[in-house]
């Protein structure tokens, strides 16, 4: 019964459909996020002297909200148990009742998931679509993919469509056990390659 | 630079707990060496102290969280988070200090039941001291989840403590009468933590400095922190020099043990900032 | 601004909703002055519902929302989750995703508005819709009496693709009607689109040949067959972003293993994971490097003799037509150095042009010679360029050397298929205009500057060999092209100034848009989502379809349909009959969807429709020219040889007859020209090529106000760190870019991958400067950068063609 995402990094444009489709449904305001969408760059695109151009440039983008870790940073340190991981489907998600604010959850994540709203006073984060999960039908991220680079299922249908990778600018799945599964475009780089850049930073942080 | 604005609360916090439960140490030695007055076996109205300073540290983290109606749900992740340790430990310290200062000011404690009492505190500060380091041990974030960050909150404690605690054996009149052993075992142990928490600390940003990051740069990051340890390390020399001062030179006593707890607490709350400058995970 | 994040809460919009207003309306009233009329209180419905409806905008996607509605307002949409995911599926982008910000934008038109200041000056009062209607009306009868219909004209404008509105064939447009009852105006052609495709390719593939339909062009499907597909400028993930849109044909094709080249001053989204299939290109060259692959196939035989002859004119002197022969003017001659110029076309010559090694250029064209199915095909931008009707038919050569076209797998080098040959549904349909004067559409500004001195070949001027008068009375509907999608946003404001010239400006729309500021009256709409609306699928995909939209929320203030309105204007002329022939504006829709339904008895009952919302269907892969290429003599082309004319006796006499701007060529054969502020011009005071792309932020500049789209997609510049870094340029950084012709401010993007000596800025970014002060654009829109210089023979944009100098603000 556990749920895991699917993500196809060689589809993906980076067009950030998931995002705002995300944004609408959850109601959230300009500055709020439960997904993100990094640009990713590497190499180079130049001139020499004879006014010639070669280049070595990759482009690739990395679609991402909640992981619902098998073995999450945020659920472990949290002091109140507000964030809980669904025993059944695995969603992990925020109890805005029982939340103290502390951002521990926050610091922990590797995934930069959960967010402090102050208005709110708790913790927010995806919580994958869990209403609608309950309704039997996906996210709402991942029916709105127009490139169809998402899926969300059963942790086995996931695992057999992509393998759970270290993908550029995400950490080691060492660390949480991600539930995300992906099928890695040509140019994807492995965690913490040397030349890989976050080409976005104004948008996503 | 933010980053410290939002983690005041918990500078304050930790560095307050840390300066008021390590003084124990040094109000259970001296009640333990040397003649003390059986008449007044306990510290009176001074046991109180420390217990203010470490209440201050637990109202400042009051501002740390957004809800602090649902700060007793915090105990819900005894064993599993290590924050809710820390409070767990914290709370019970602090009630332990609480019960020693209300009986002892009530001199219900017999000259042994405060010795006795003044040690279970003294450990039990190490024990806090220990809790309060492990709070942060979050796998995700290396340099807090070193045992660095235990050690150097440790060692934090113990100097602290050592400041504060002999400045209140001070204030009680009792320094006077303390056998220089007991100043020149406080000086050791203030020098050891001073030397062990700038080691752990430099170990720490070594950690950031390594970290690779997409958005951070580490080196800088680690580089604005050893500013800070500096700062933490001289403040803290001066520290000791005062301490060291008021304890061979028992004139000068009052005025240079104020002077050393005011260098070593500005030393702990320059090592705490350096501490959290170093919250770098291992994502982005 | 500040409240707005509150304002679009969802708990915010309950709440206005239940005291019956509308959100927005507060915010409103504060930027246009005056007081509002409450909206009419939405029946308190705790139930939410679900409502089908469609995006609009002119990006030809159409995608398919399910609105969400409770109170009467949209609380979130969903889109097409009908059949299969793994088909077509007219699934939303991100911009209609955030439809219910837009529809509910502070920036909304409440009600009817006068202009009390200058043109431009944005100073307007509210003013009634009987007072709007009866001066619109006194100032028609004005301008016909004195200058006749033909001073009369209707603005392109794309926003609103609906059966009443504006359609994809030309000829059901709302306002056209309108006029076309009242006496005609002056029309035209083409669009800011494919102008320059529209109008220059038929000389070469035929005078009813349409770059755009599955005749002329083969779908994107086809490239499946392929196995080398060559791509100059088209990124569907930039350009067709929708969900059963080109973009996703392109994941097909990439899956079915086509290889693909894409050539592109920029990276574009569509190299996302395959940064292999770049090459970049300096812009506005790539007909320097079209002809070098043509001197590679030529010089190593790997050029379709038998073809050329048999389906060509002009190749090679052996097919060139009697008033060209022995001269040297085939296109052999230019390619090898024999003709016109004398210059060889090797790509040691198109290396400096281009930027791309001759090495690779070599590469490429033996990928090119070597490939057995080979599909080529070109966006958009590439026309659209000072220079561009040349340099685009210079890449139909490749196909046309290789004899690459009408086969399965390939083809004709120009644009893709798209859907509009067979509309299931049409749209209300429009009198035949008495006036048969045309103007190239990007003409409209010379029109009123000075139309009475436009011909046939200066202006291309057609119906007539002139203009009587110059425009007089301007329309805008459903458009943002008098300013921020038109070329030289300063030129206009100062043409618009001389209220001699055009004397009365309309604009009908949605948002206060910079072109709104510079109307006479403007009128508020209603919305897609605020009404009931019709429309097949649109032309950036390839599969048939119809959606009815229902409504799902009330207009804010006095919105109001605009069938309405025109129904009233036309009965101030007494023609309110003949304008509505008796039916409601639902009525129109449910009439044209049936005559749909007629042609095509498996769609639903109009009833049904209301609530199933969509009937579509996938369609098999066109292959352009199929015809020609199986029967060259029972299927001749409309061109006079009824064959491809690589050399165009017409565009030979044009040359020879026309008058043309210092600059400018007009060449019979496909060749590489740089064209104006194009390939060489740049300067040492403006030392960049300075281009533009259809950005995923908006679909022009509708969806442009949207924050939360503008906070994820920003409006930045590309430029290359071998740029940035001798500027002192970094990410973020707020820049000048001033060229000839204006000055803007925009935040920088330091990124490889955009090509050394070339910056790139999104276009159709909301203009926002002090045009009675610094003229400074702060709003980053690329109109006020470009110089108006429509091309040399279709007369359409430019707006490719910029040189221009960055530094730090
Ligand atoms: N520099 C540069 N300029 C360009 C281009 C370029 O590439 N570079 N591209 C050109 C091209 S290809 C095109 S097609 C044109 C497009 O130019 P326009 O046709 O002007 O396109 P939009 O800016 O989308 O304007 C559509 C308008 O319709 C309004 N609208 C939306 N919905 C409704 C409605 O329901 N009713 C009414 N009445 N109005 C509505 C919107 O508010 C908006 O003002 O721009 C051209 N301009
Ligand atoms: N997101 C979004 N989609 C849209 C629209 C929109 O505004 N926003 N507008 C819609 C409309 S109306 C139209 S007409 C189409 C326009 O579609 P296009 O005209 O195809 O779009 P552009 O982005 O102008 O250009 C396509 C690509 O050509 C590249 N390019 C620019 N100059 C050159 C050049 O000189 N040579 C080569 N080889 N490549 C070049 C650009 O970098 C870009 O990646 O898009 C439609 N789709
Ligand atoms: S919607 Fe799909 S293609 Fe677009 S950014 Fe998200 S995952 Fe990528
Ligand atoms: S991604 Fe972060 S917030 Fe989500 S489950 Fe994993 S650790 Fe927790
Ligand atoms: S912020 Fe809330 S959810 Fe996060 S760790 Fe603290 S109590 Fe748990
Ligand atoms: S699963 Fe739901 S909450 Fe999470 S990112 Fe997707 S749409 Fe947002
Ligand atoms: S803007 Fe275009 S692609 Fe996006 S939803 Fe609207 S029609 Fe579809
Ligand atoms: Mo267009």
């Amino acid at each position: 019964m556990t749920k895991a995402f699917f993500f196809d990094n060689s589809r993906c444009t980076g067009c950030r459909t998931c995002q705002l489709a995300c944004k609408d449904y959850h109601d959230l305001s300009i500055d709020q996020t439960y997904r993100k969408v990094y640009d990713m760059e590497s190499g180079a695109c130049s001139m020499d002297e004879r006014g010639v151009v070669t280049h070595t440039c990759k482009l690739y983008h990395v679609a991402i909200g909640c992981n619902h870790c098998e073995d999450p940073a945020c659920t472990k340190v949290c002091p109140t148990g507000a964030m809980e991981k669904d025993p059944e489907t695995g969603l992990v998600s925020v109890d805005g009742d029982k939340c103290l604010g502390c951002g521990y959850c926050v610091m922990a994540c590797p995934y930069g998931a959960p967010t402090l709203d102050k208005t709110v006073g708790h913790t927010i984060k995806c919580d994958g679509c869990k209403n609608r999960v309950a309704e039997g039908k996906k996210p709402i991220c991942v029916e709105a993919c127009p490139l169809r680079a998402l899926d969300f299922g059963e942790v086995e249908e996931m695992k057999a469509r992509g393998e759970s990778h270290d993908i550029d600018p995400l950490p080691s799945s060492s660390y949480t056990k991600p539930s995300l599964y992906i099928r890695m475009s040509p140019d994807a780089k492995s965690s913490q390659a040397a030349d890989s850049r976050i080409a976005n930073p104004l948008e996503v942080f | 630079m933010e980053a410290l604005a939002s983690h005041l609360p918990l500078i304050l916090f930790t560095a307050l707990c840390a300066i008021g439960a390590g003084a124990f140490l040094p109000m259970a030695l001296r009640a333990s060496v040397g003649g003390a007055s059986p008449a007044k076996p306990g510290y009176g109205k001074l046991a109180w102290v420390p217990v203010a300073v470490l209440a201050i540290g637990f109202v400042a983290v009051f501002f740390h969280v957004t809800v602090p109606l649902n700060a007793p749900l915090a105990l819900g992740g005894i064993g599993r988070s290590p924050l809710s340790n820390e409070v767990a430990v914290g709370g019970a310290f602090l009630a332990l200090c609480l019960l020693y200062a209300v009986l002892t000011t009530a001199g219900k404690l017999s000259a042994n039941a405060n010795k006795a009492f003044l040690w279970v505190l003294a450990a039990s500060a190490v024990v806090f001291g220990l809790f309060m380091g492990l709070a942060y041990n979050i796998a995700t974030i290396p340099a807090w989840s070193s045992s660095a960050a235990s050690v150097a909150m440790v060692a934090l404690t113990l100097l602290g403590g050592c400041a504060l605690g002999w400045l209140i054996v001070g204030l009680a009149g009792k320094s006077e009468t303390t056998p220089k052993s007991v100043g020149y075992i406080l000086l050791a142990v203030a020098v050891v933590s001073l030397v062990a928490a700038a080691i752990a600390s430099g170990a720490e940003s070594g950690i950031v400095a390594a970290l690779p990051s997409f958005v951070h740069d580490t080196a800088a990051i680690a580089a604005e922190a050893n500013g800070f340890i500096a700062g933490f390390t001289l403040c803290g020399i001066l520290g000791v020099v005062c301490l060291a001062a008021s304890i061979v030179k028992p004139s000068a006593s009052r005025i240079a043990s104020i002077l050393s707890l005011a260098f070593v607490t500005a030393a702990i709350v320059l090592a705490r900032c350096a501490f959290y400058l170093m919250e770098v995970g291992v994502a982005f | 601004m500040e409240n707005r994040s509150v304002m679009t809460r969802r708990g915010f919009t309950a709440a206005m909703a239940a005291v019956g207003s509308a959100v927005g309306i507060g915010c409103l009233s504060s930027v246009q002055g005056g007081t509002l009329k409450p909206a009419k209180a939405v029946a308190e419905t705790a139930e939410e519902k679900v409502v089908w409806s469609q995006c609009n905008v002119n990006c030809g996607g159409r995608c398919i929302f399910r609105h969400h509605v409770k109170d009467g307002r949209i609380i979130y949409t969903e889109t097409d989750n009908l059949g299969n995911p793994n088909e077509h599926q007219a699934r939303a982008c991100l911009r209609g995703r955030t439809y219910r910000h837009w529809v509910n934008s502070p920036d909304r038109l409440l009600y009817p508005m006068k202009r009390v200041g200058k043109r431009g000056s944005g100073e307007f009062e509210r003013i009634s819709w009987d007072e709007a209607i009866d001066t619109i009306a006194q100032q028609i009868q004005k301008t016909i009496d004195s200058y006749g219909n033909e001073a009369i004209f209707i603005h392109k404008g794309t926003g609103k693709y609906t059966a009443i509105g504006t359609d994809d064939t030309k000829t059901g447009m709302l306002p056209q009607r309108l006029f076309a009852t009242l006496g005609g105006y002056l029309d035209y052609r083409g669009s800011y689109s494919i102008g320059a495709m529209q109008g220059y390719s038929p000389f070469m593939f035929g005078a009813t040949y349409n770059p755009l339909d599955n005749v002329g062009a083969s779908s994107v499907s086809e490239a499946e067959n392929a196995d080398l597909m060559v791509l100059f400028g088209y990124s569907a993930a930039d350009t067709r972003m929708g969900g059963a849109n080109g973009v996703w044909d392109m994941v097909k094709v990439r899956d079915s293993g086509t290889e693909i080249i894409q050539i592109d001053p920029r990276m574009n989204e569509q190299c996302s994971g395959f940064g292999d299939e770049w090459i970049p290109i300096r812009t506005g060259t790539d007909g320097a490097l079209a002809s070098a692959i043509a001197h590679e196939l030529i010089v190593n035989d790997a050029v379709d003799l038998d073809f050329l002859h048999t389906y060509c004119v002009g190749y090679d002197e052996e097919t060139m037509p009697e008033s060209a022969k022995g001269k040297n003017r085939s296109y052999k001659d230019y390619i090898m150095g024999t003709g016109y110029d004398m210059v060889e076309k090797t790509p040691e010559w198109a290396e400096v042009i281009t930027t791309i090694p001759a090495a690779q250029i070599r590469v490429l064209a033996d990928r090119i010679a070597k490939a057995d199915r080979l599909f080529v095909s070109q966006g958009w931008s590439v026309q659209r360029h000072s220079a561009g009707e040349t340099n685009m038919m210079a890449i139909c050569m490749i196909p046309i050397l290789t004899g690459q076209l009408g086969l399965p797998g390939t083809n004709t080098g120009i644009s893709m298929a798209a859907q509009v040959a067979q509309p299931l549904v049409g749209s209300i349909p429009q009198p035949e205009n008495p006036v048969k004067t045309s103007i190239p559409v990007y003409q409209w500004l010379n029109a009123i500057d000075h139309g009475e001195d436009m011909t046939t070949t200066n202006a291309y001027v057609l119906g007539a060999d002139k203009l009587k008068t110059g425009i007089k009375f301007f329309w805008s509907f459903a458009g943002n092209g008098i300013t921020n999608q038109h070329g030289d946003i300063n030129l206009v404001h100062d043409i618009l100034q001389d209220e001699s010239k055009c004397e009365f400006i309309v604009c009908h729309d949605i948002m206060m848009t910079d072109s709104c500021k510079y109307a006479d009256i403007i009128l508020p709409d209603a919305m897609v989502a605020e009404s009931m609306g019709l429309s097949t699928n649109g032309y950036a995909e390839y599969y048939n379809g119809v959606t009815l939209a229902m409504p799902a929320q009330e207009a804010p203030g006095e919105a109001r349909l605009a069938y309405d309105v025109y129904a009233e204007i036309a009965d101030k002329f007494g023609k309110k009959e003949e304008f509505t022939e008796g039916l409601s504006h639902d009525e129109w829709i449910e009439r044209i969807y049936n005559e749909g339904r007629a042609n095509n008895p498996d769609m639903p009952s109009f009833e049904e429709m209301k609530t199933v919302g969509v009937y579509r269907f996938d369609l098999p892969s066109q292959i352009g020219l199929k015809d020609f290429r199986d029967d060259p003599i029972a299927n001749p082309l409309s061109t006079p040889s009824g064959k491809i004319e690589i050399y165009s006796e017409q565009l030979a006499e044009m040359a020879e007859t026309w008058d043309i701007a210092e600059g400018d060529a007009i060449t019979p054969i496909p060749s590489f020209e740089p064209g104006y502020e194009g390939y060489g011009s740049v300067t040492e005071e403006y030392p960049l090529y300075c281009a533009q792309f259809h950005y995923k932020a908006r679909t022009h500049s509708c969806y442009s106000n949207v924050p939360e789209i503008a906070a994820v997609a920003r409006q930045q510049i590309w430029i290359n760190p071998q740029d940035a870094n001798p500027r002192e340029i970094s990410e973020g950084d707020i820049c000048a870019v001033k060229s000839p012709h204006g000055e803007i401010r925009i935040e920088a993007h330091v990124t490889n991958r955009v090509i050394p000596g070339c910056v790139f800025i999104p276009q159709g970014a909301w203009h926002d400067a002090d045009m009675f002060g610094d003229r400074v654009d702060h709003g980053g829109c690329y109109n006020t950068l470009l110089g108006y210089h429509p091309t040399p023979v279709a007369k359409q944009t430019n707006s490719n063609a910029v040189i221009a100098q960055v530094t730090k603000a």
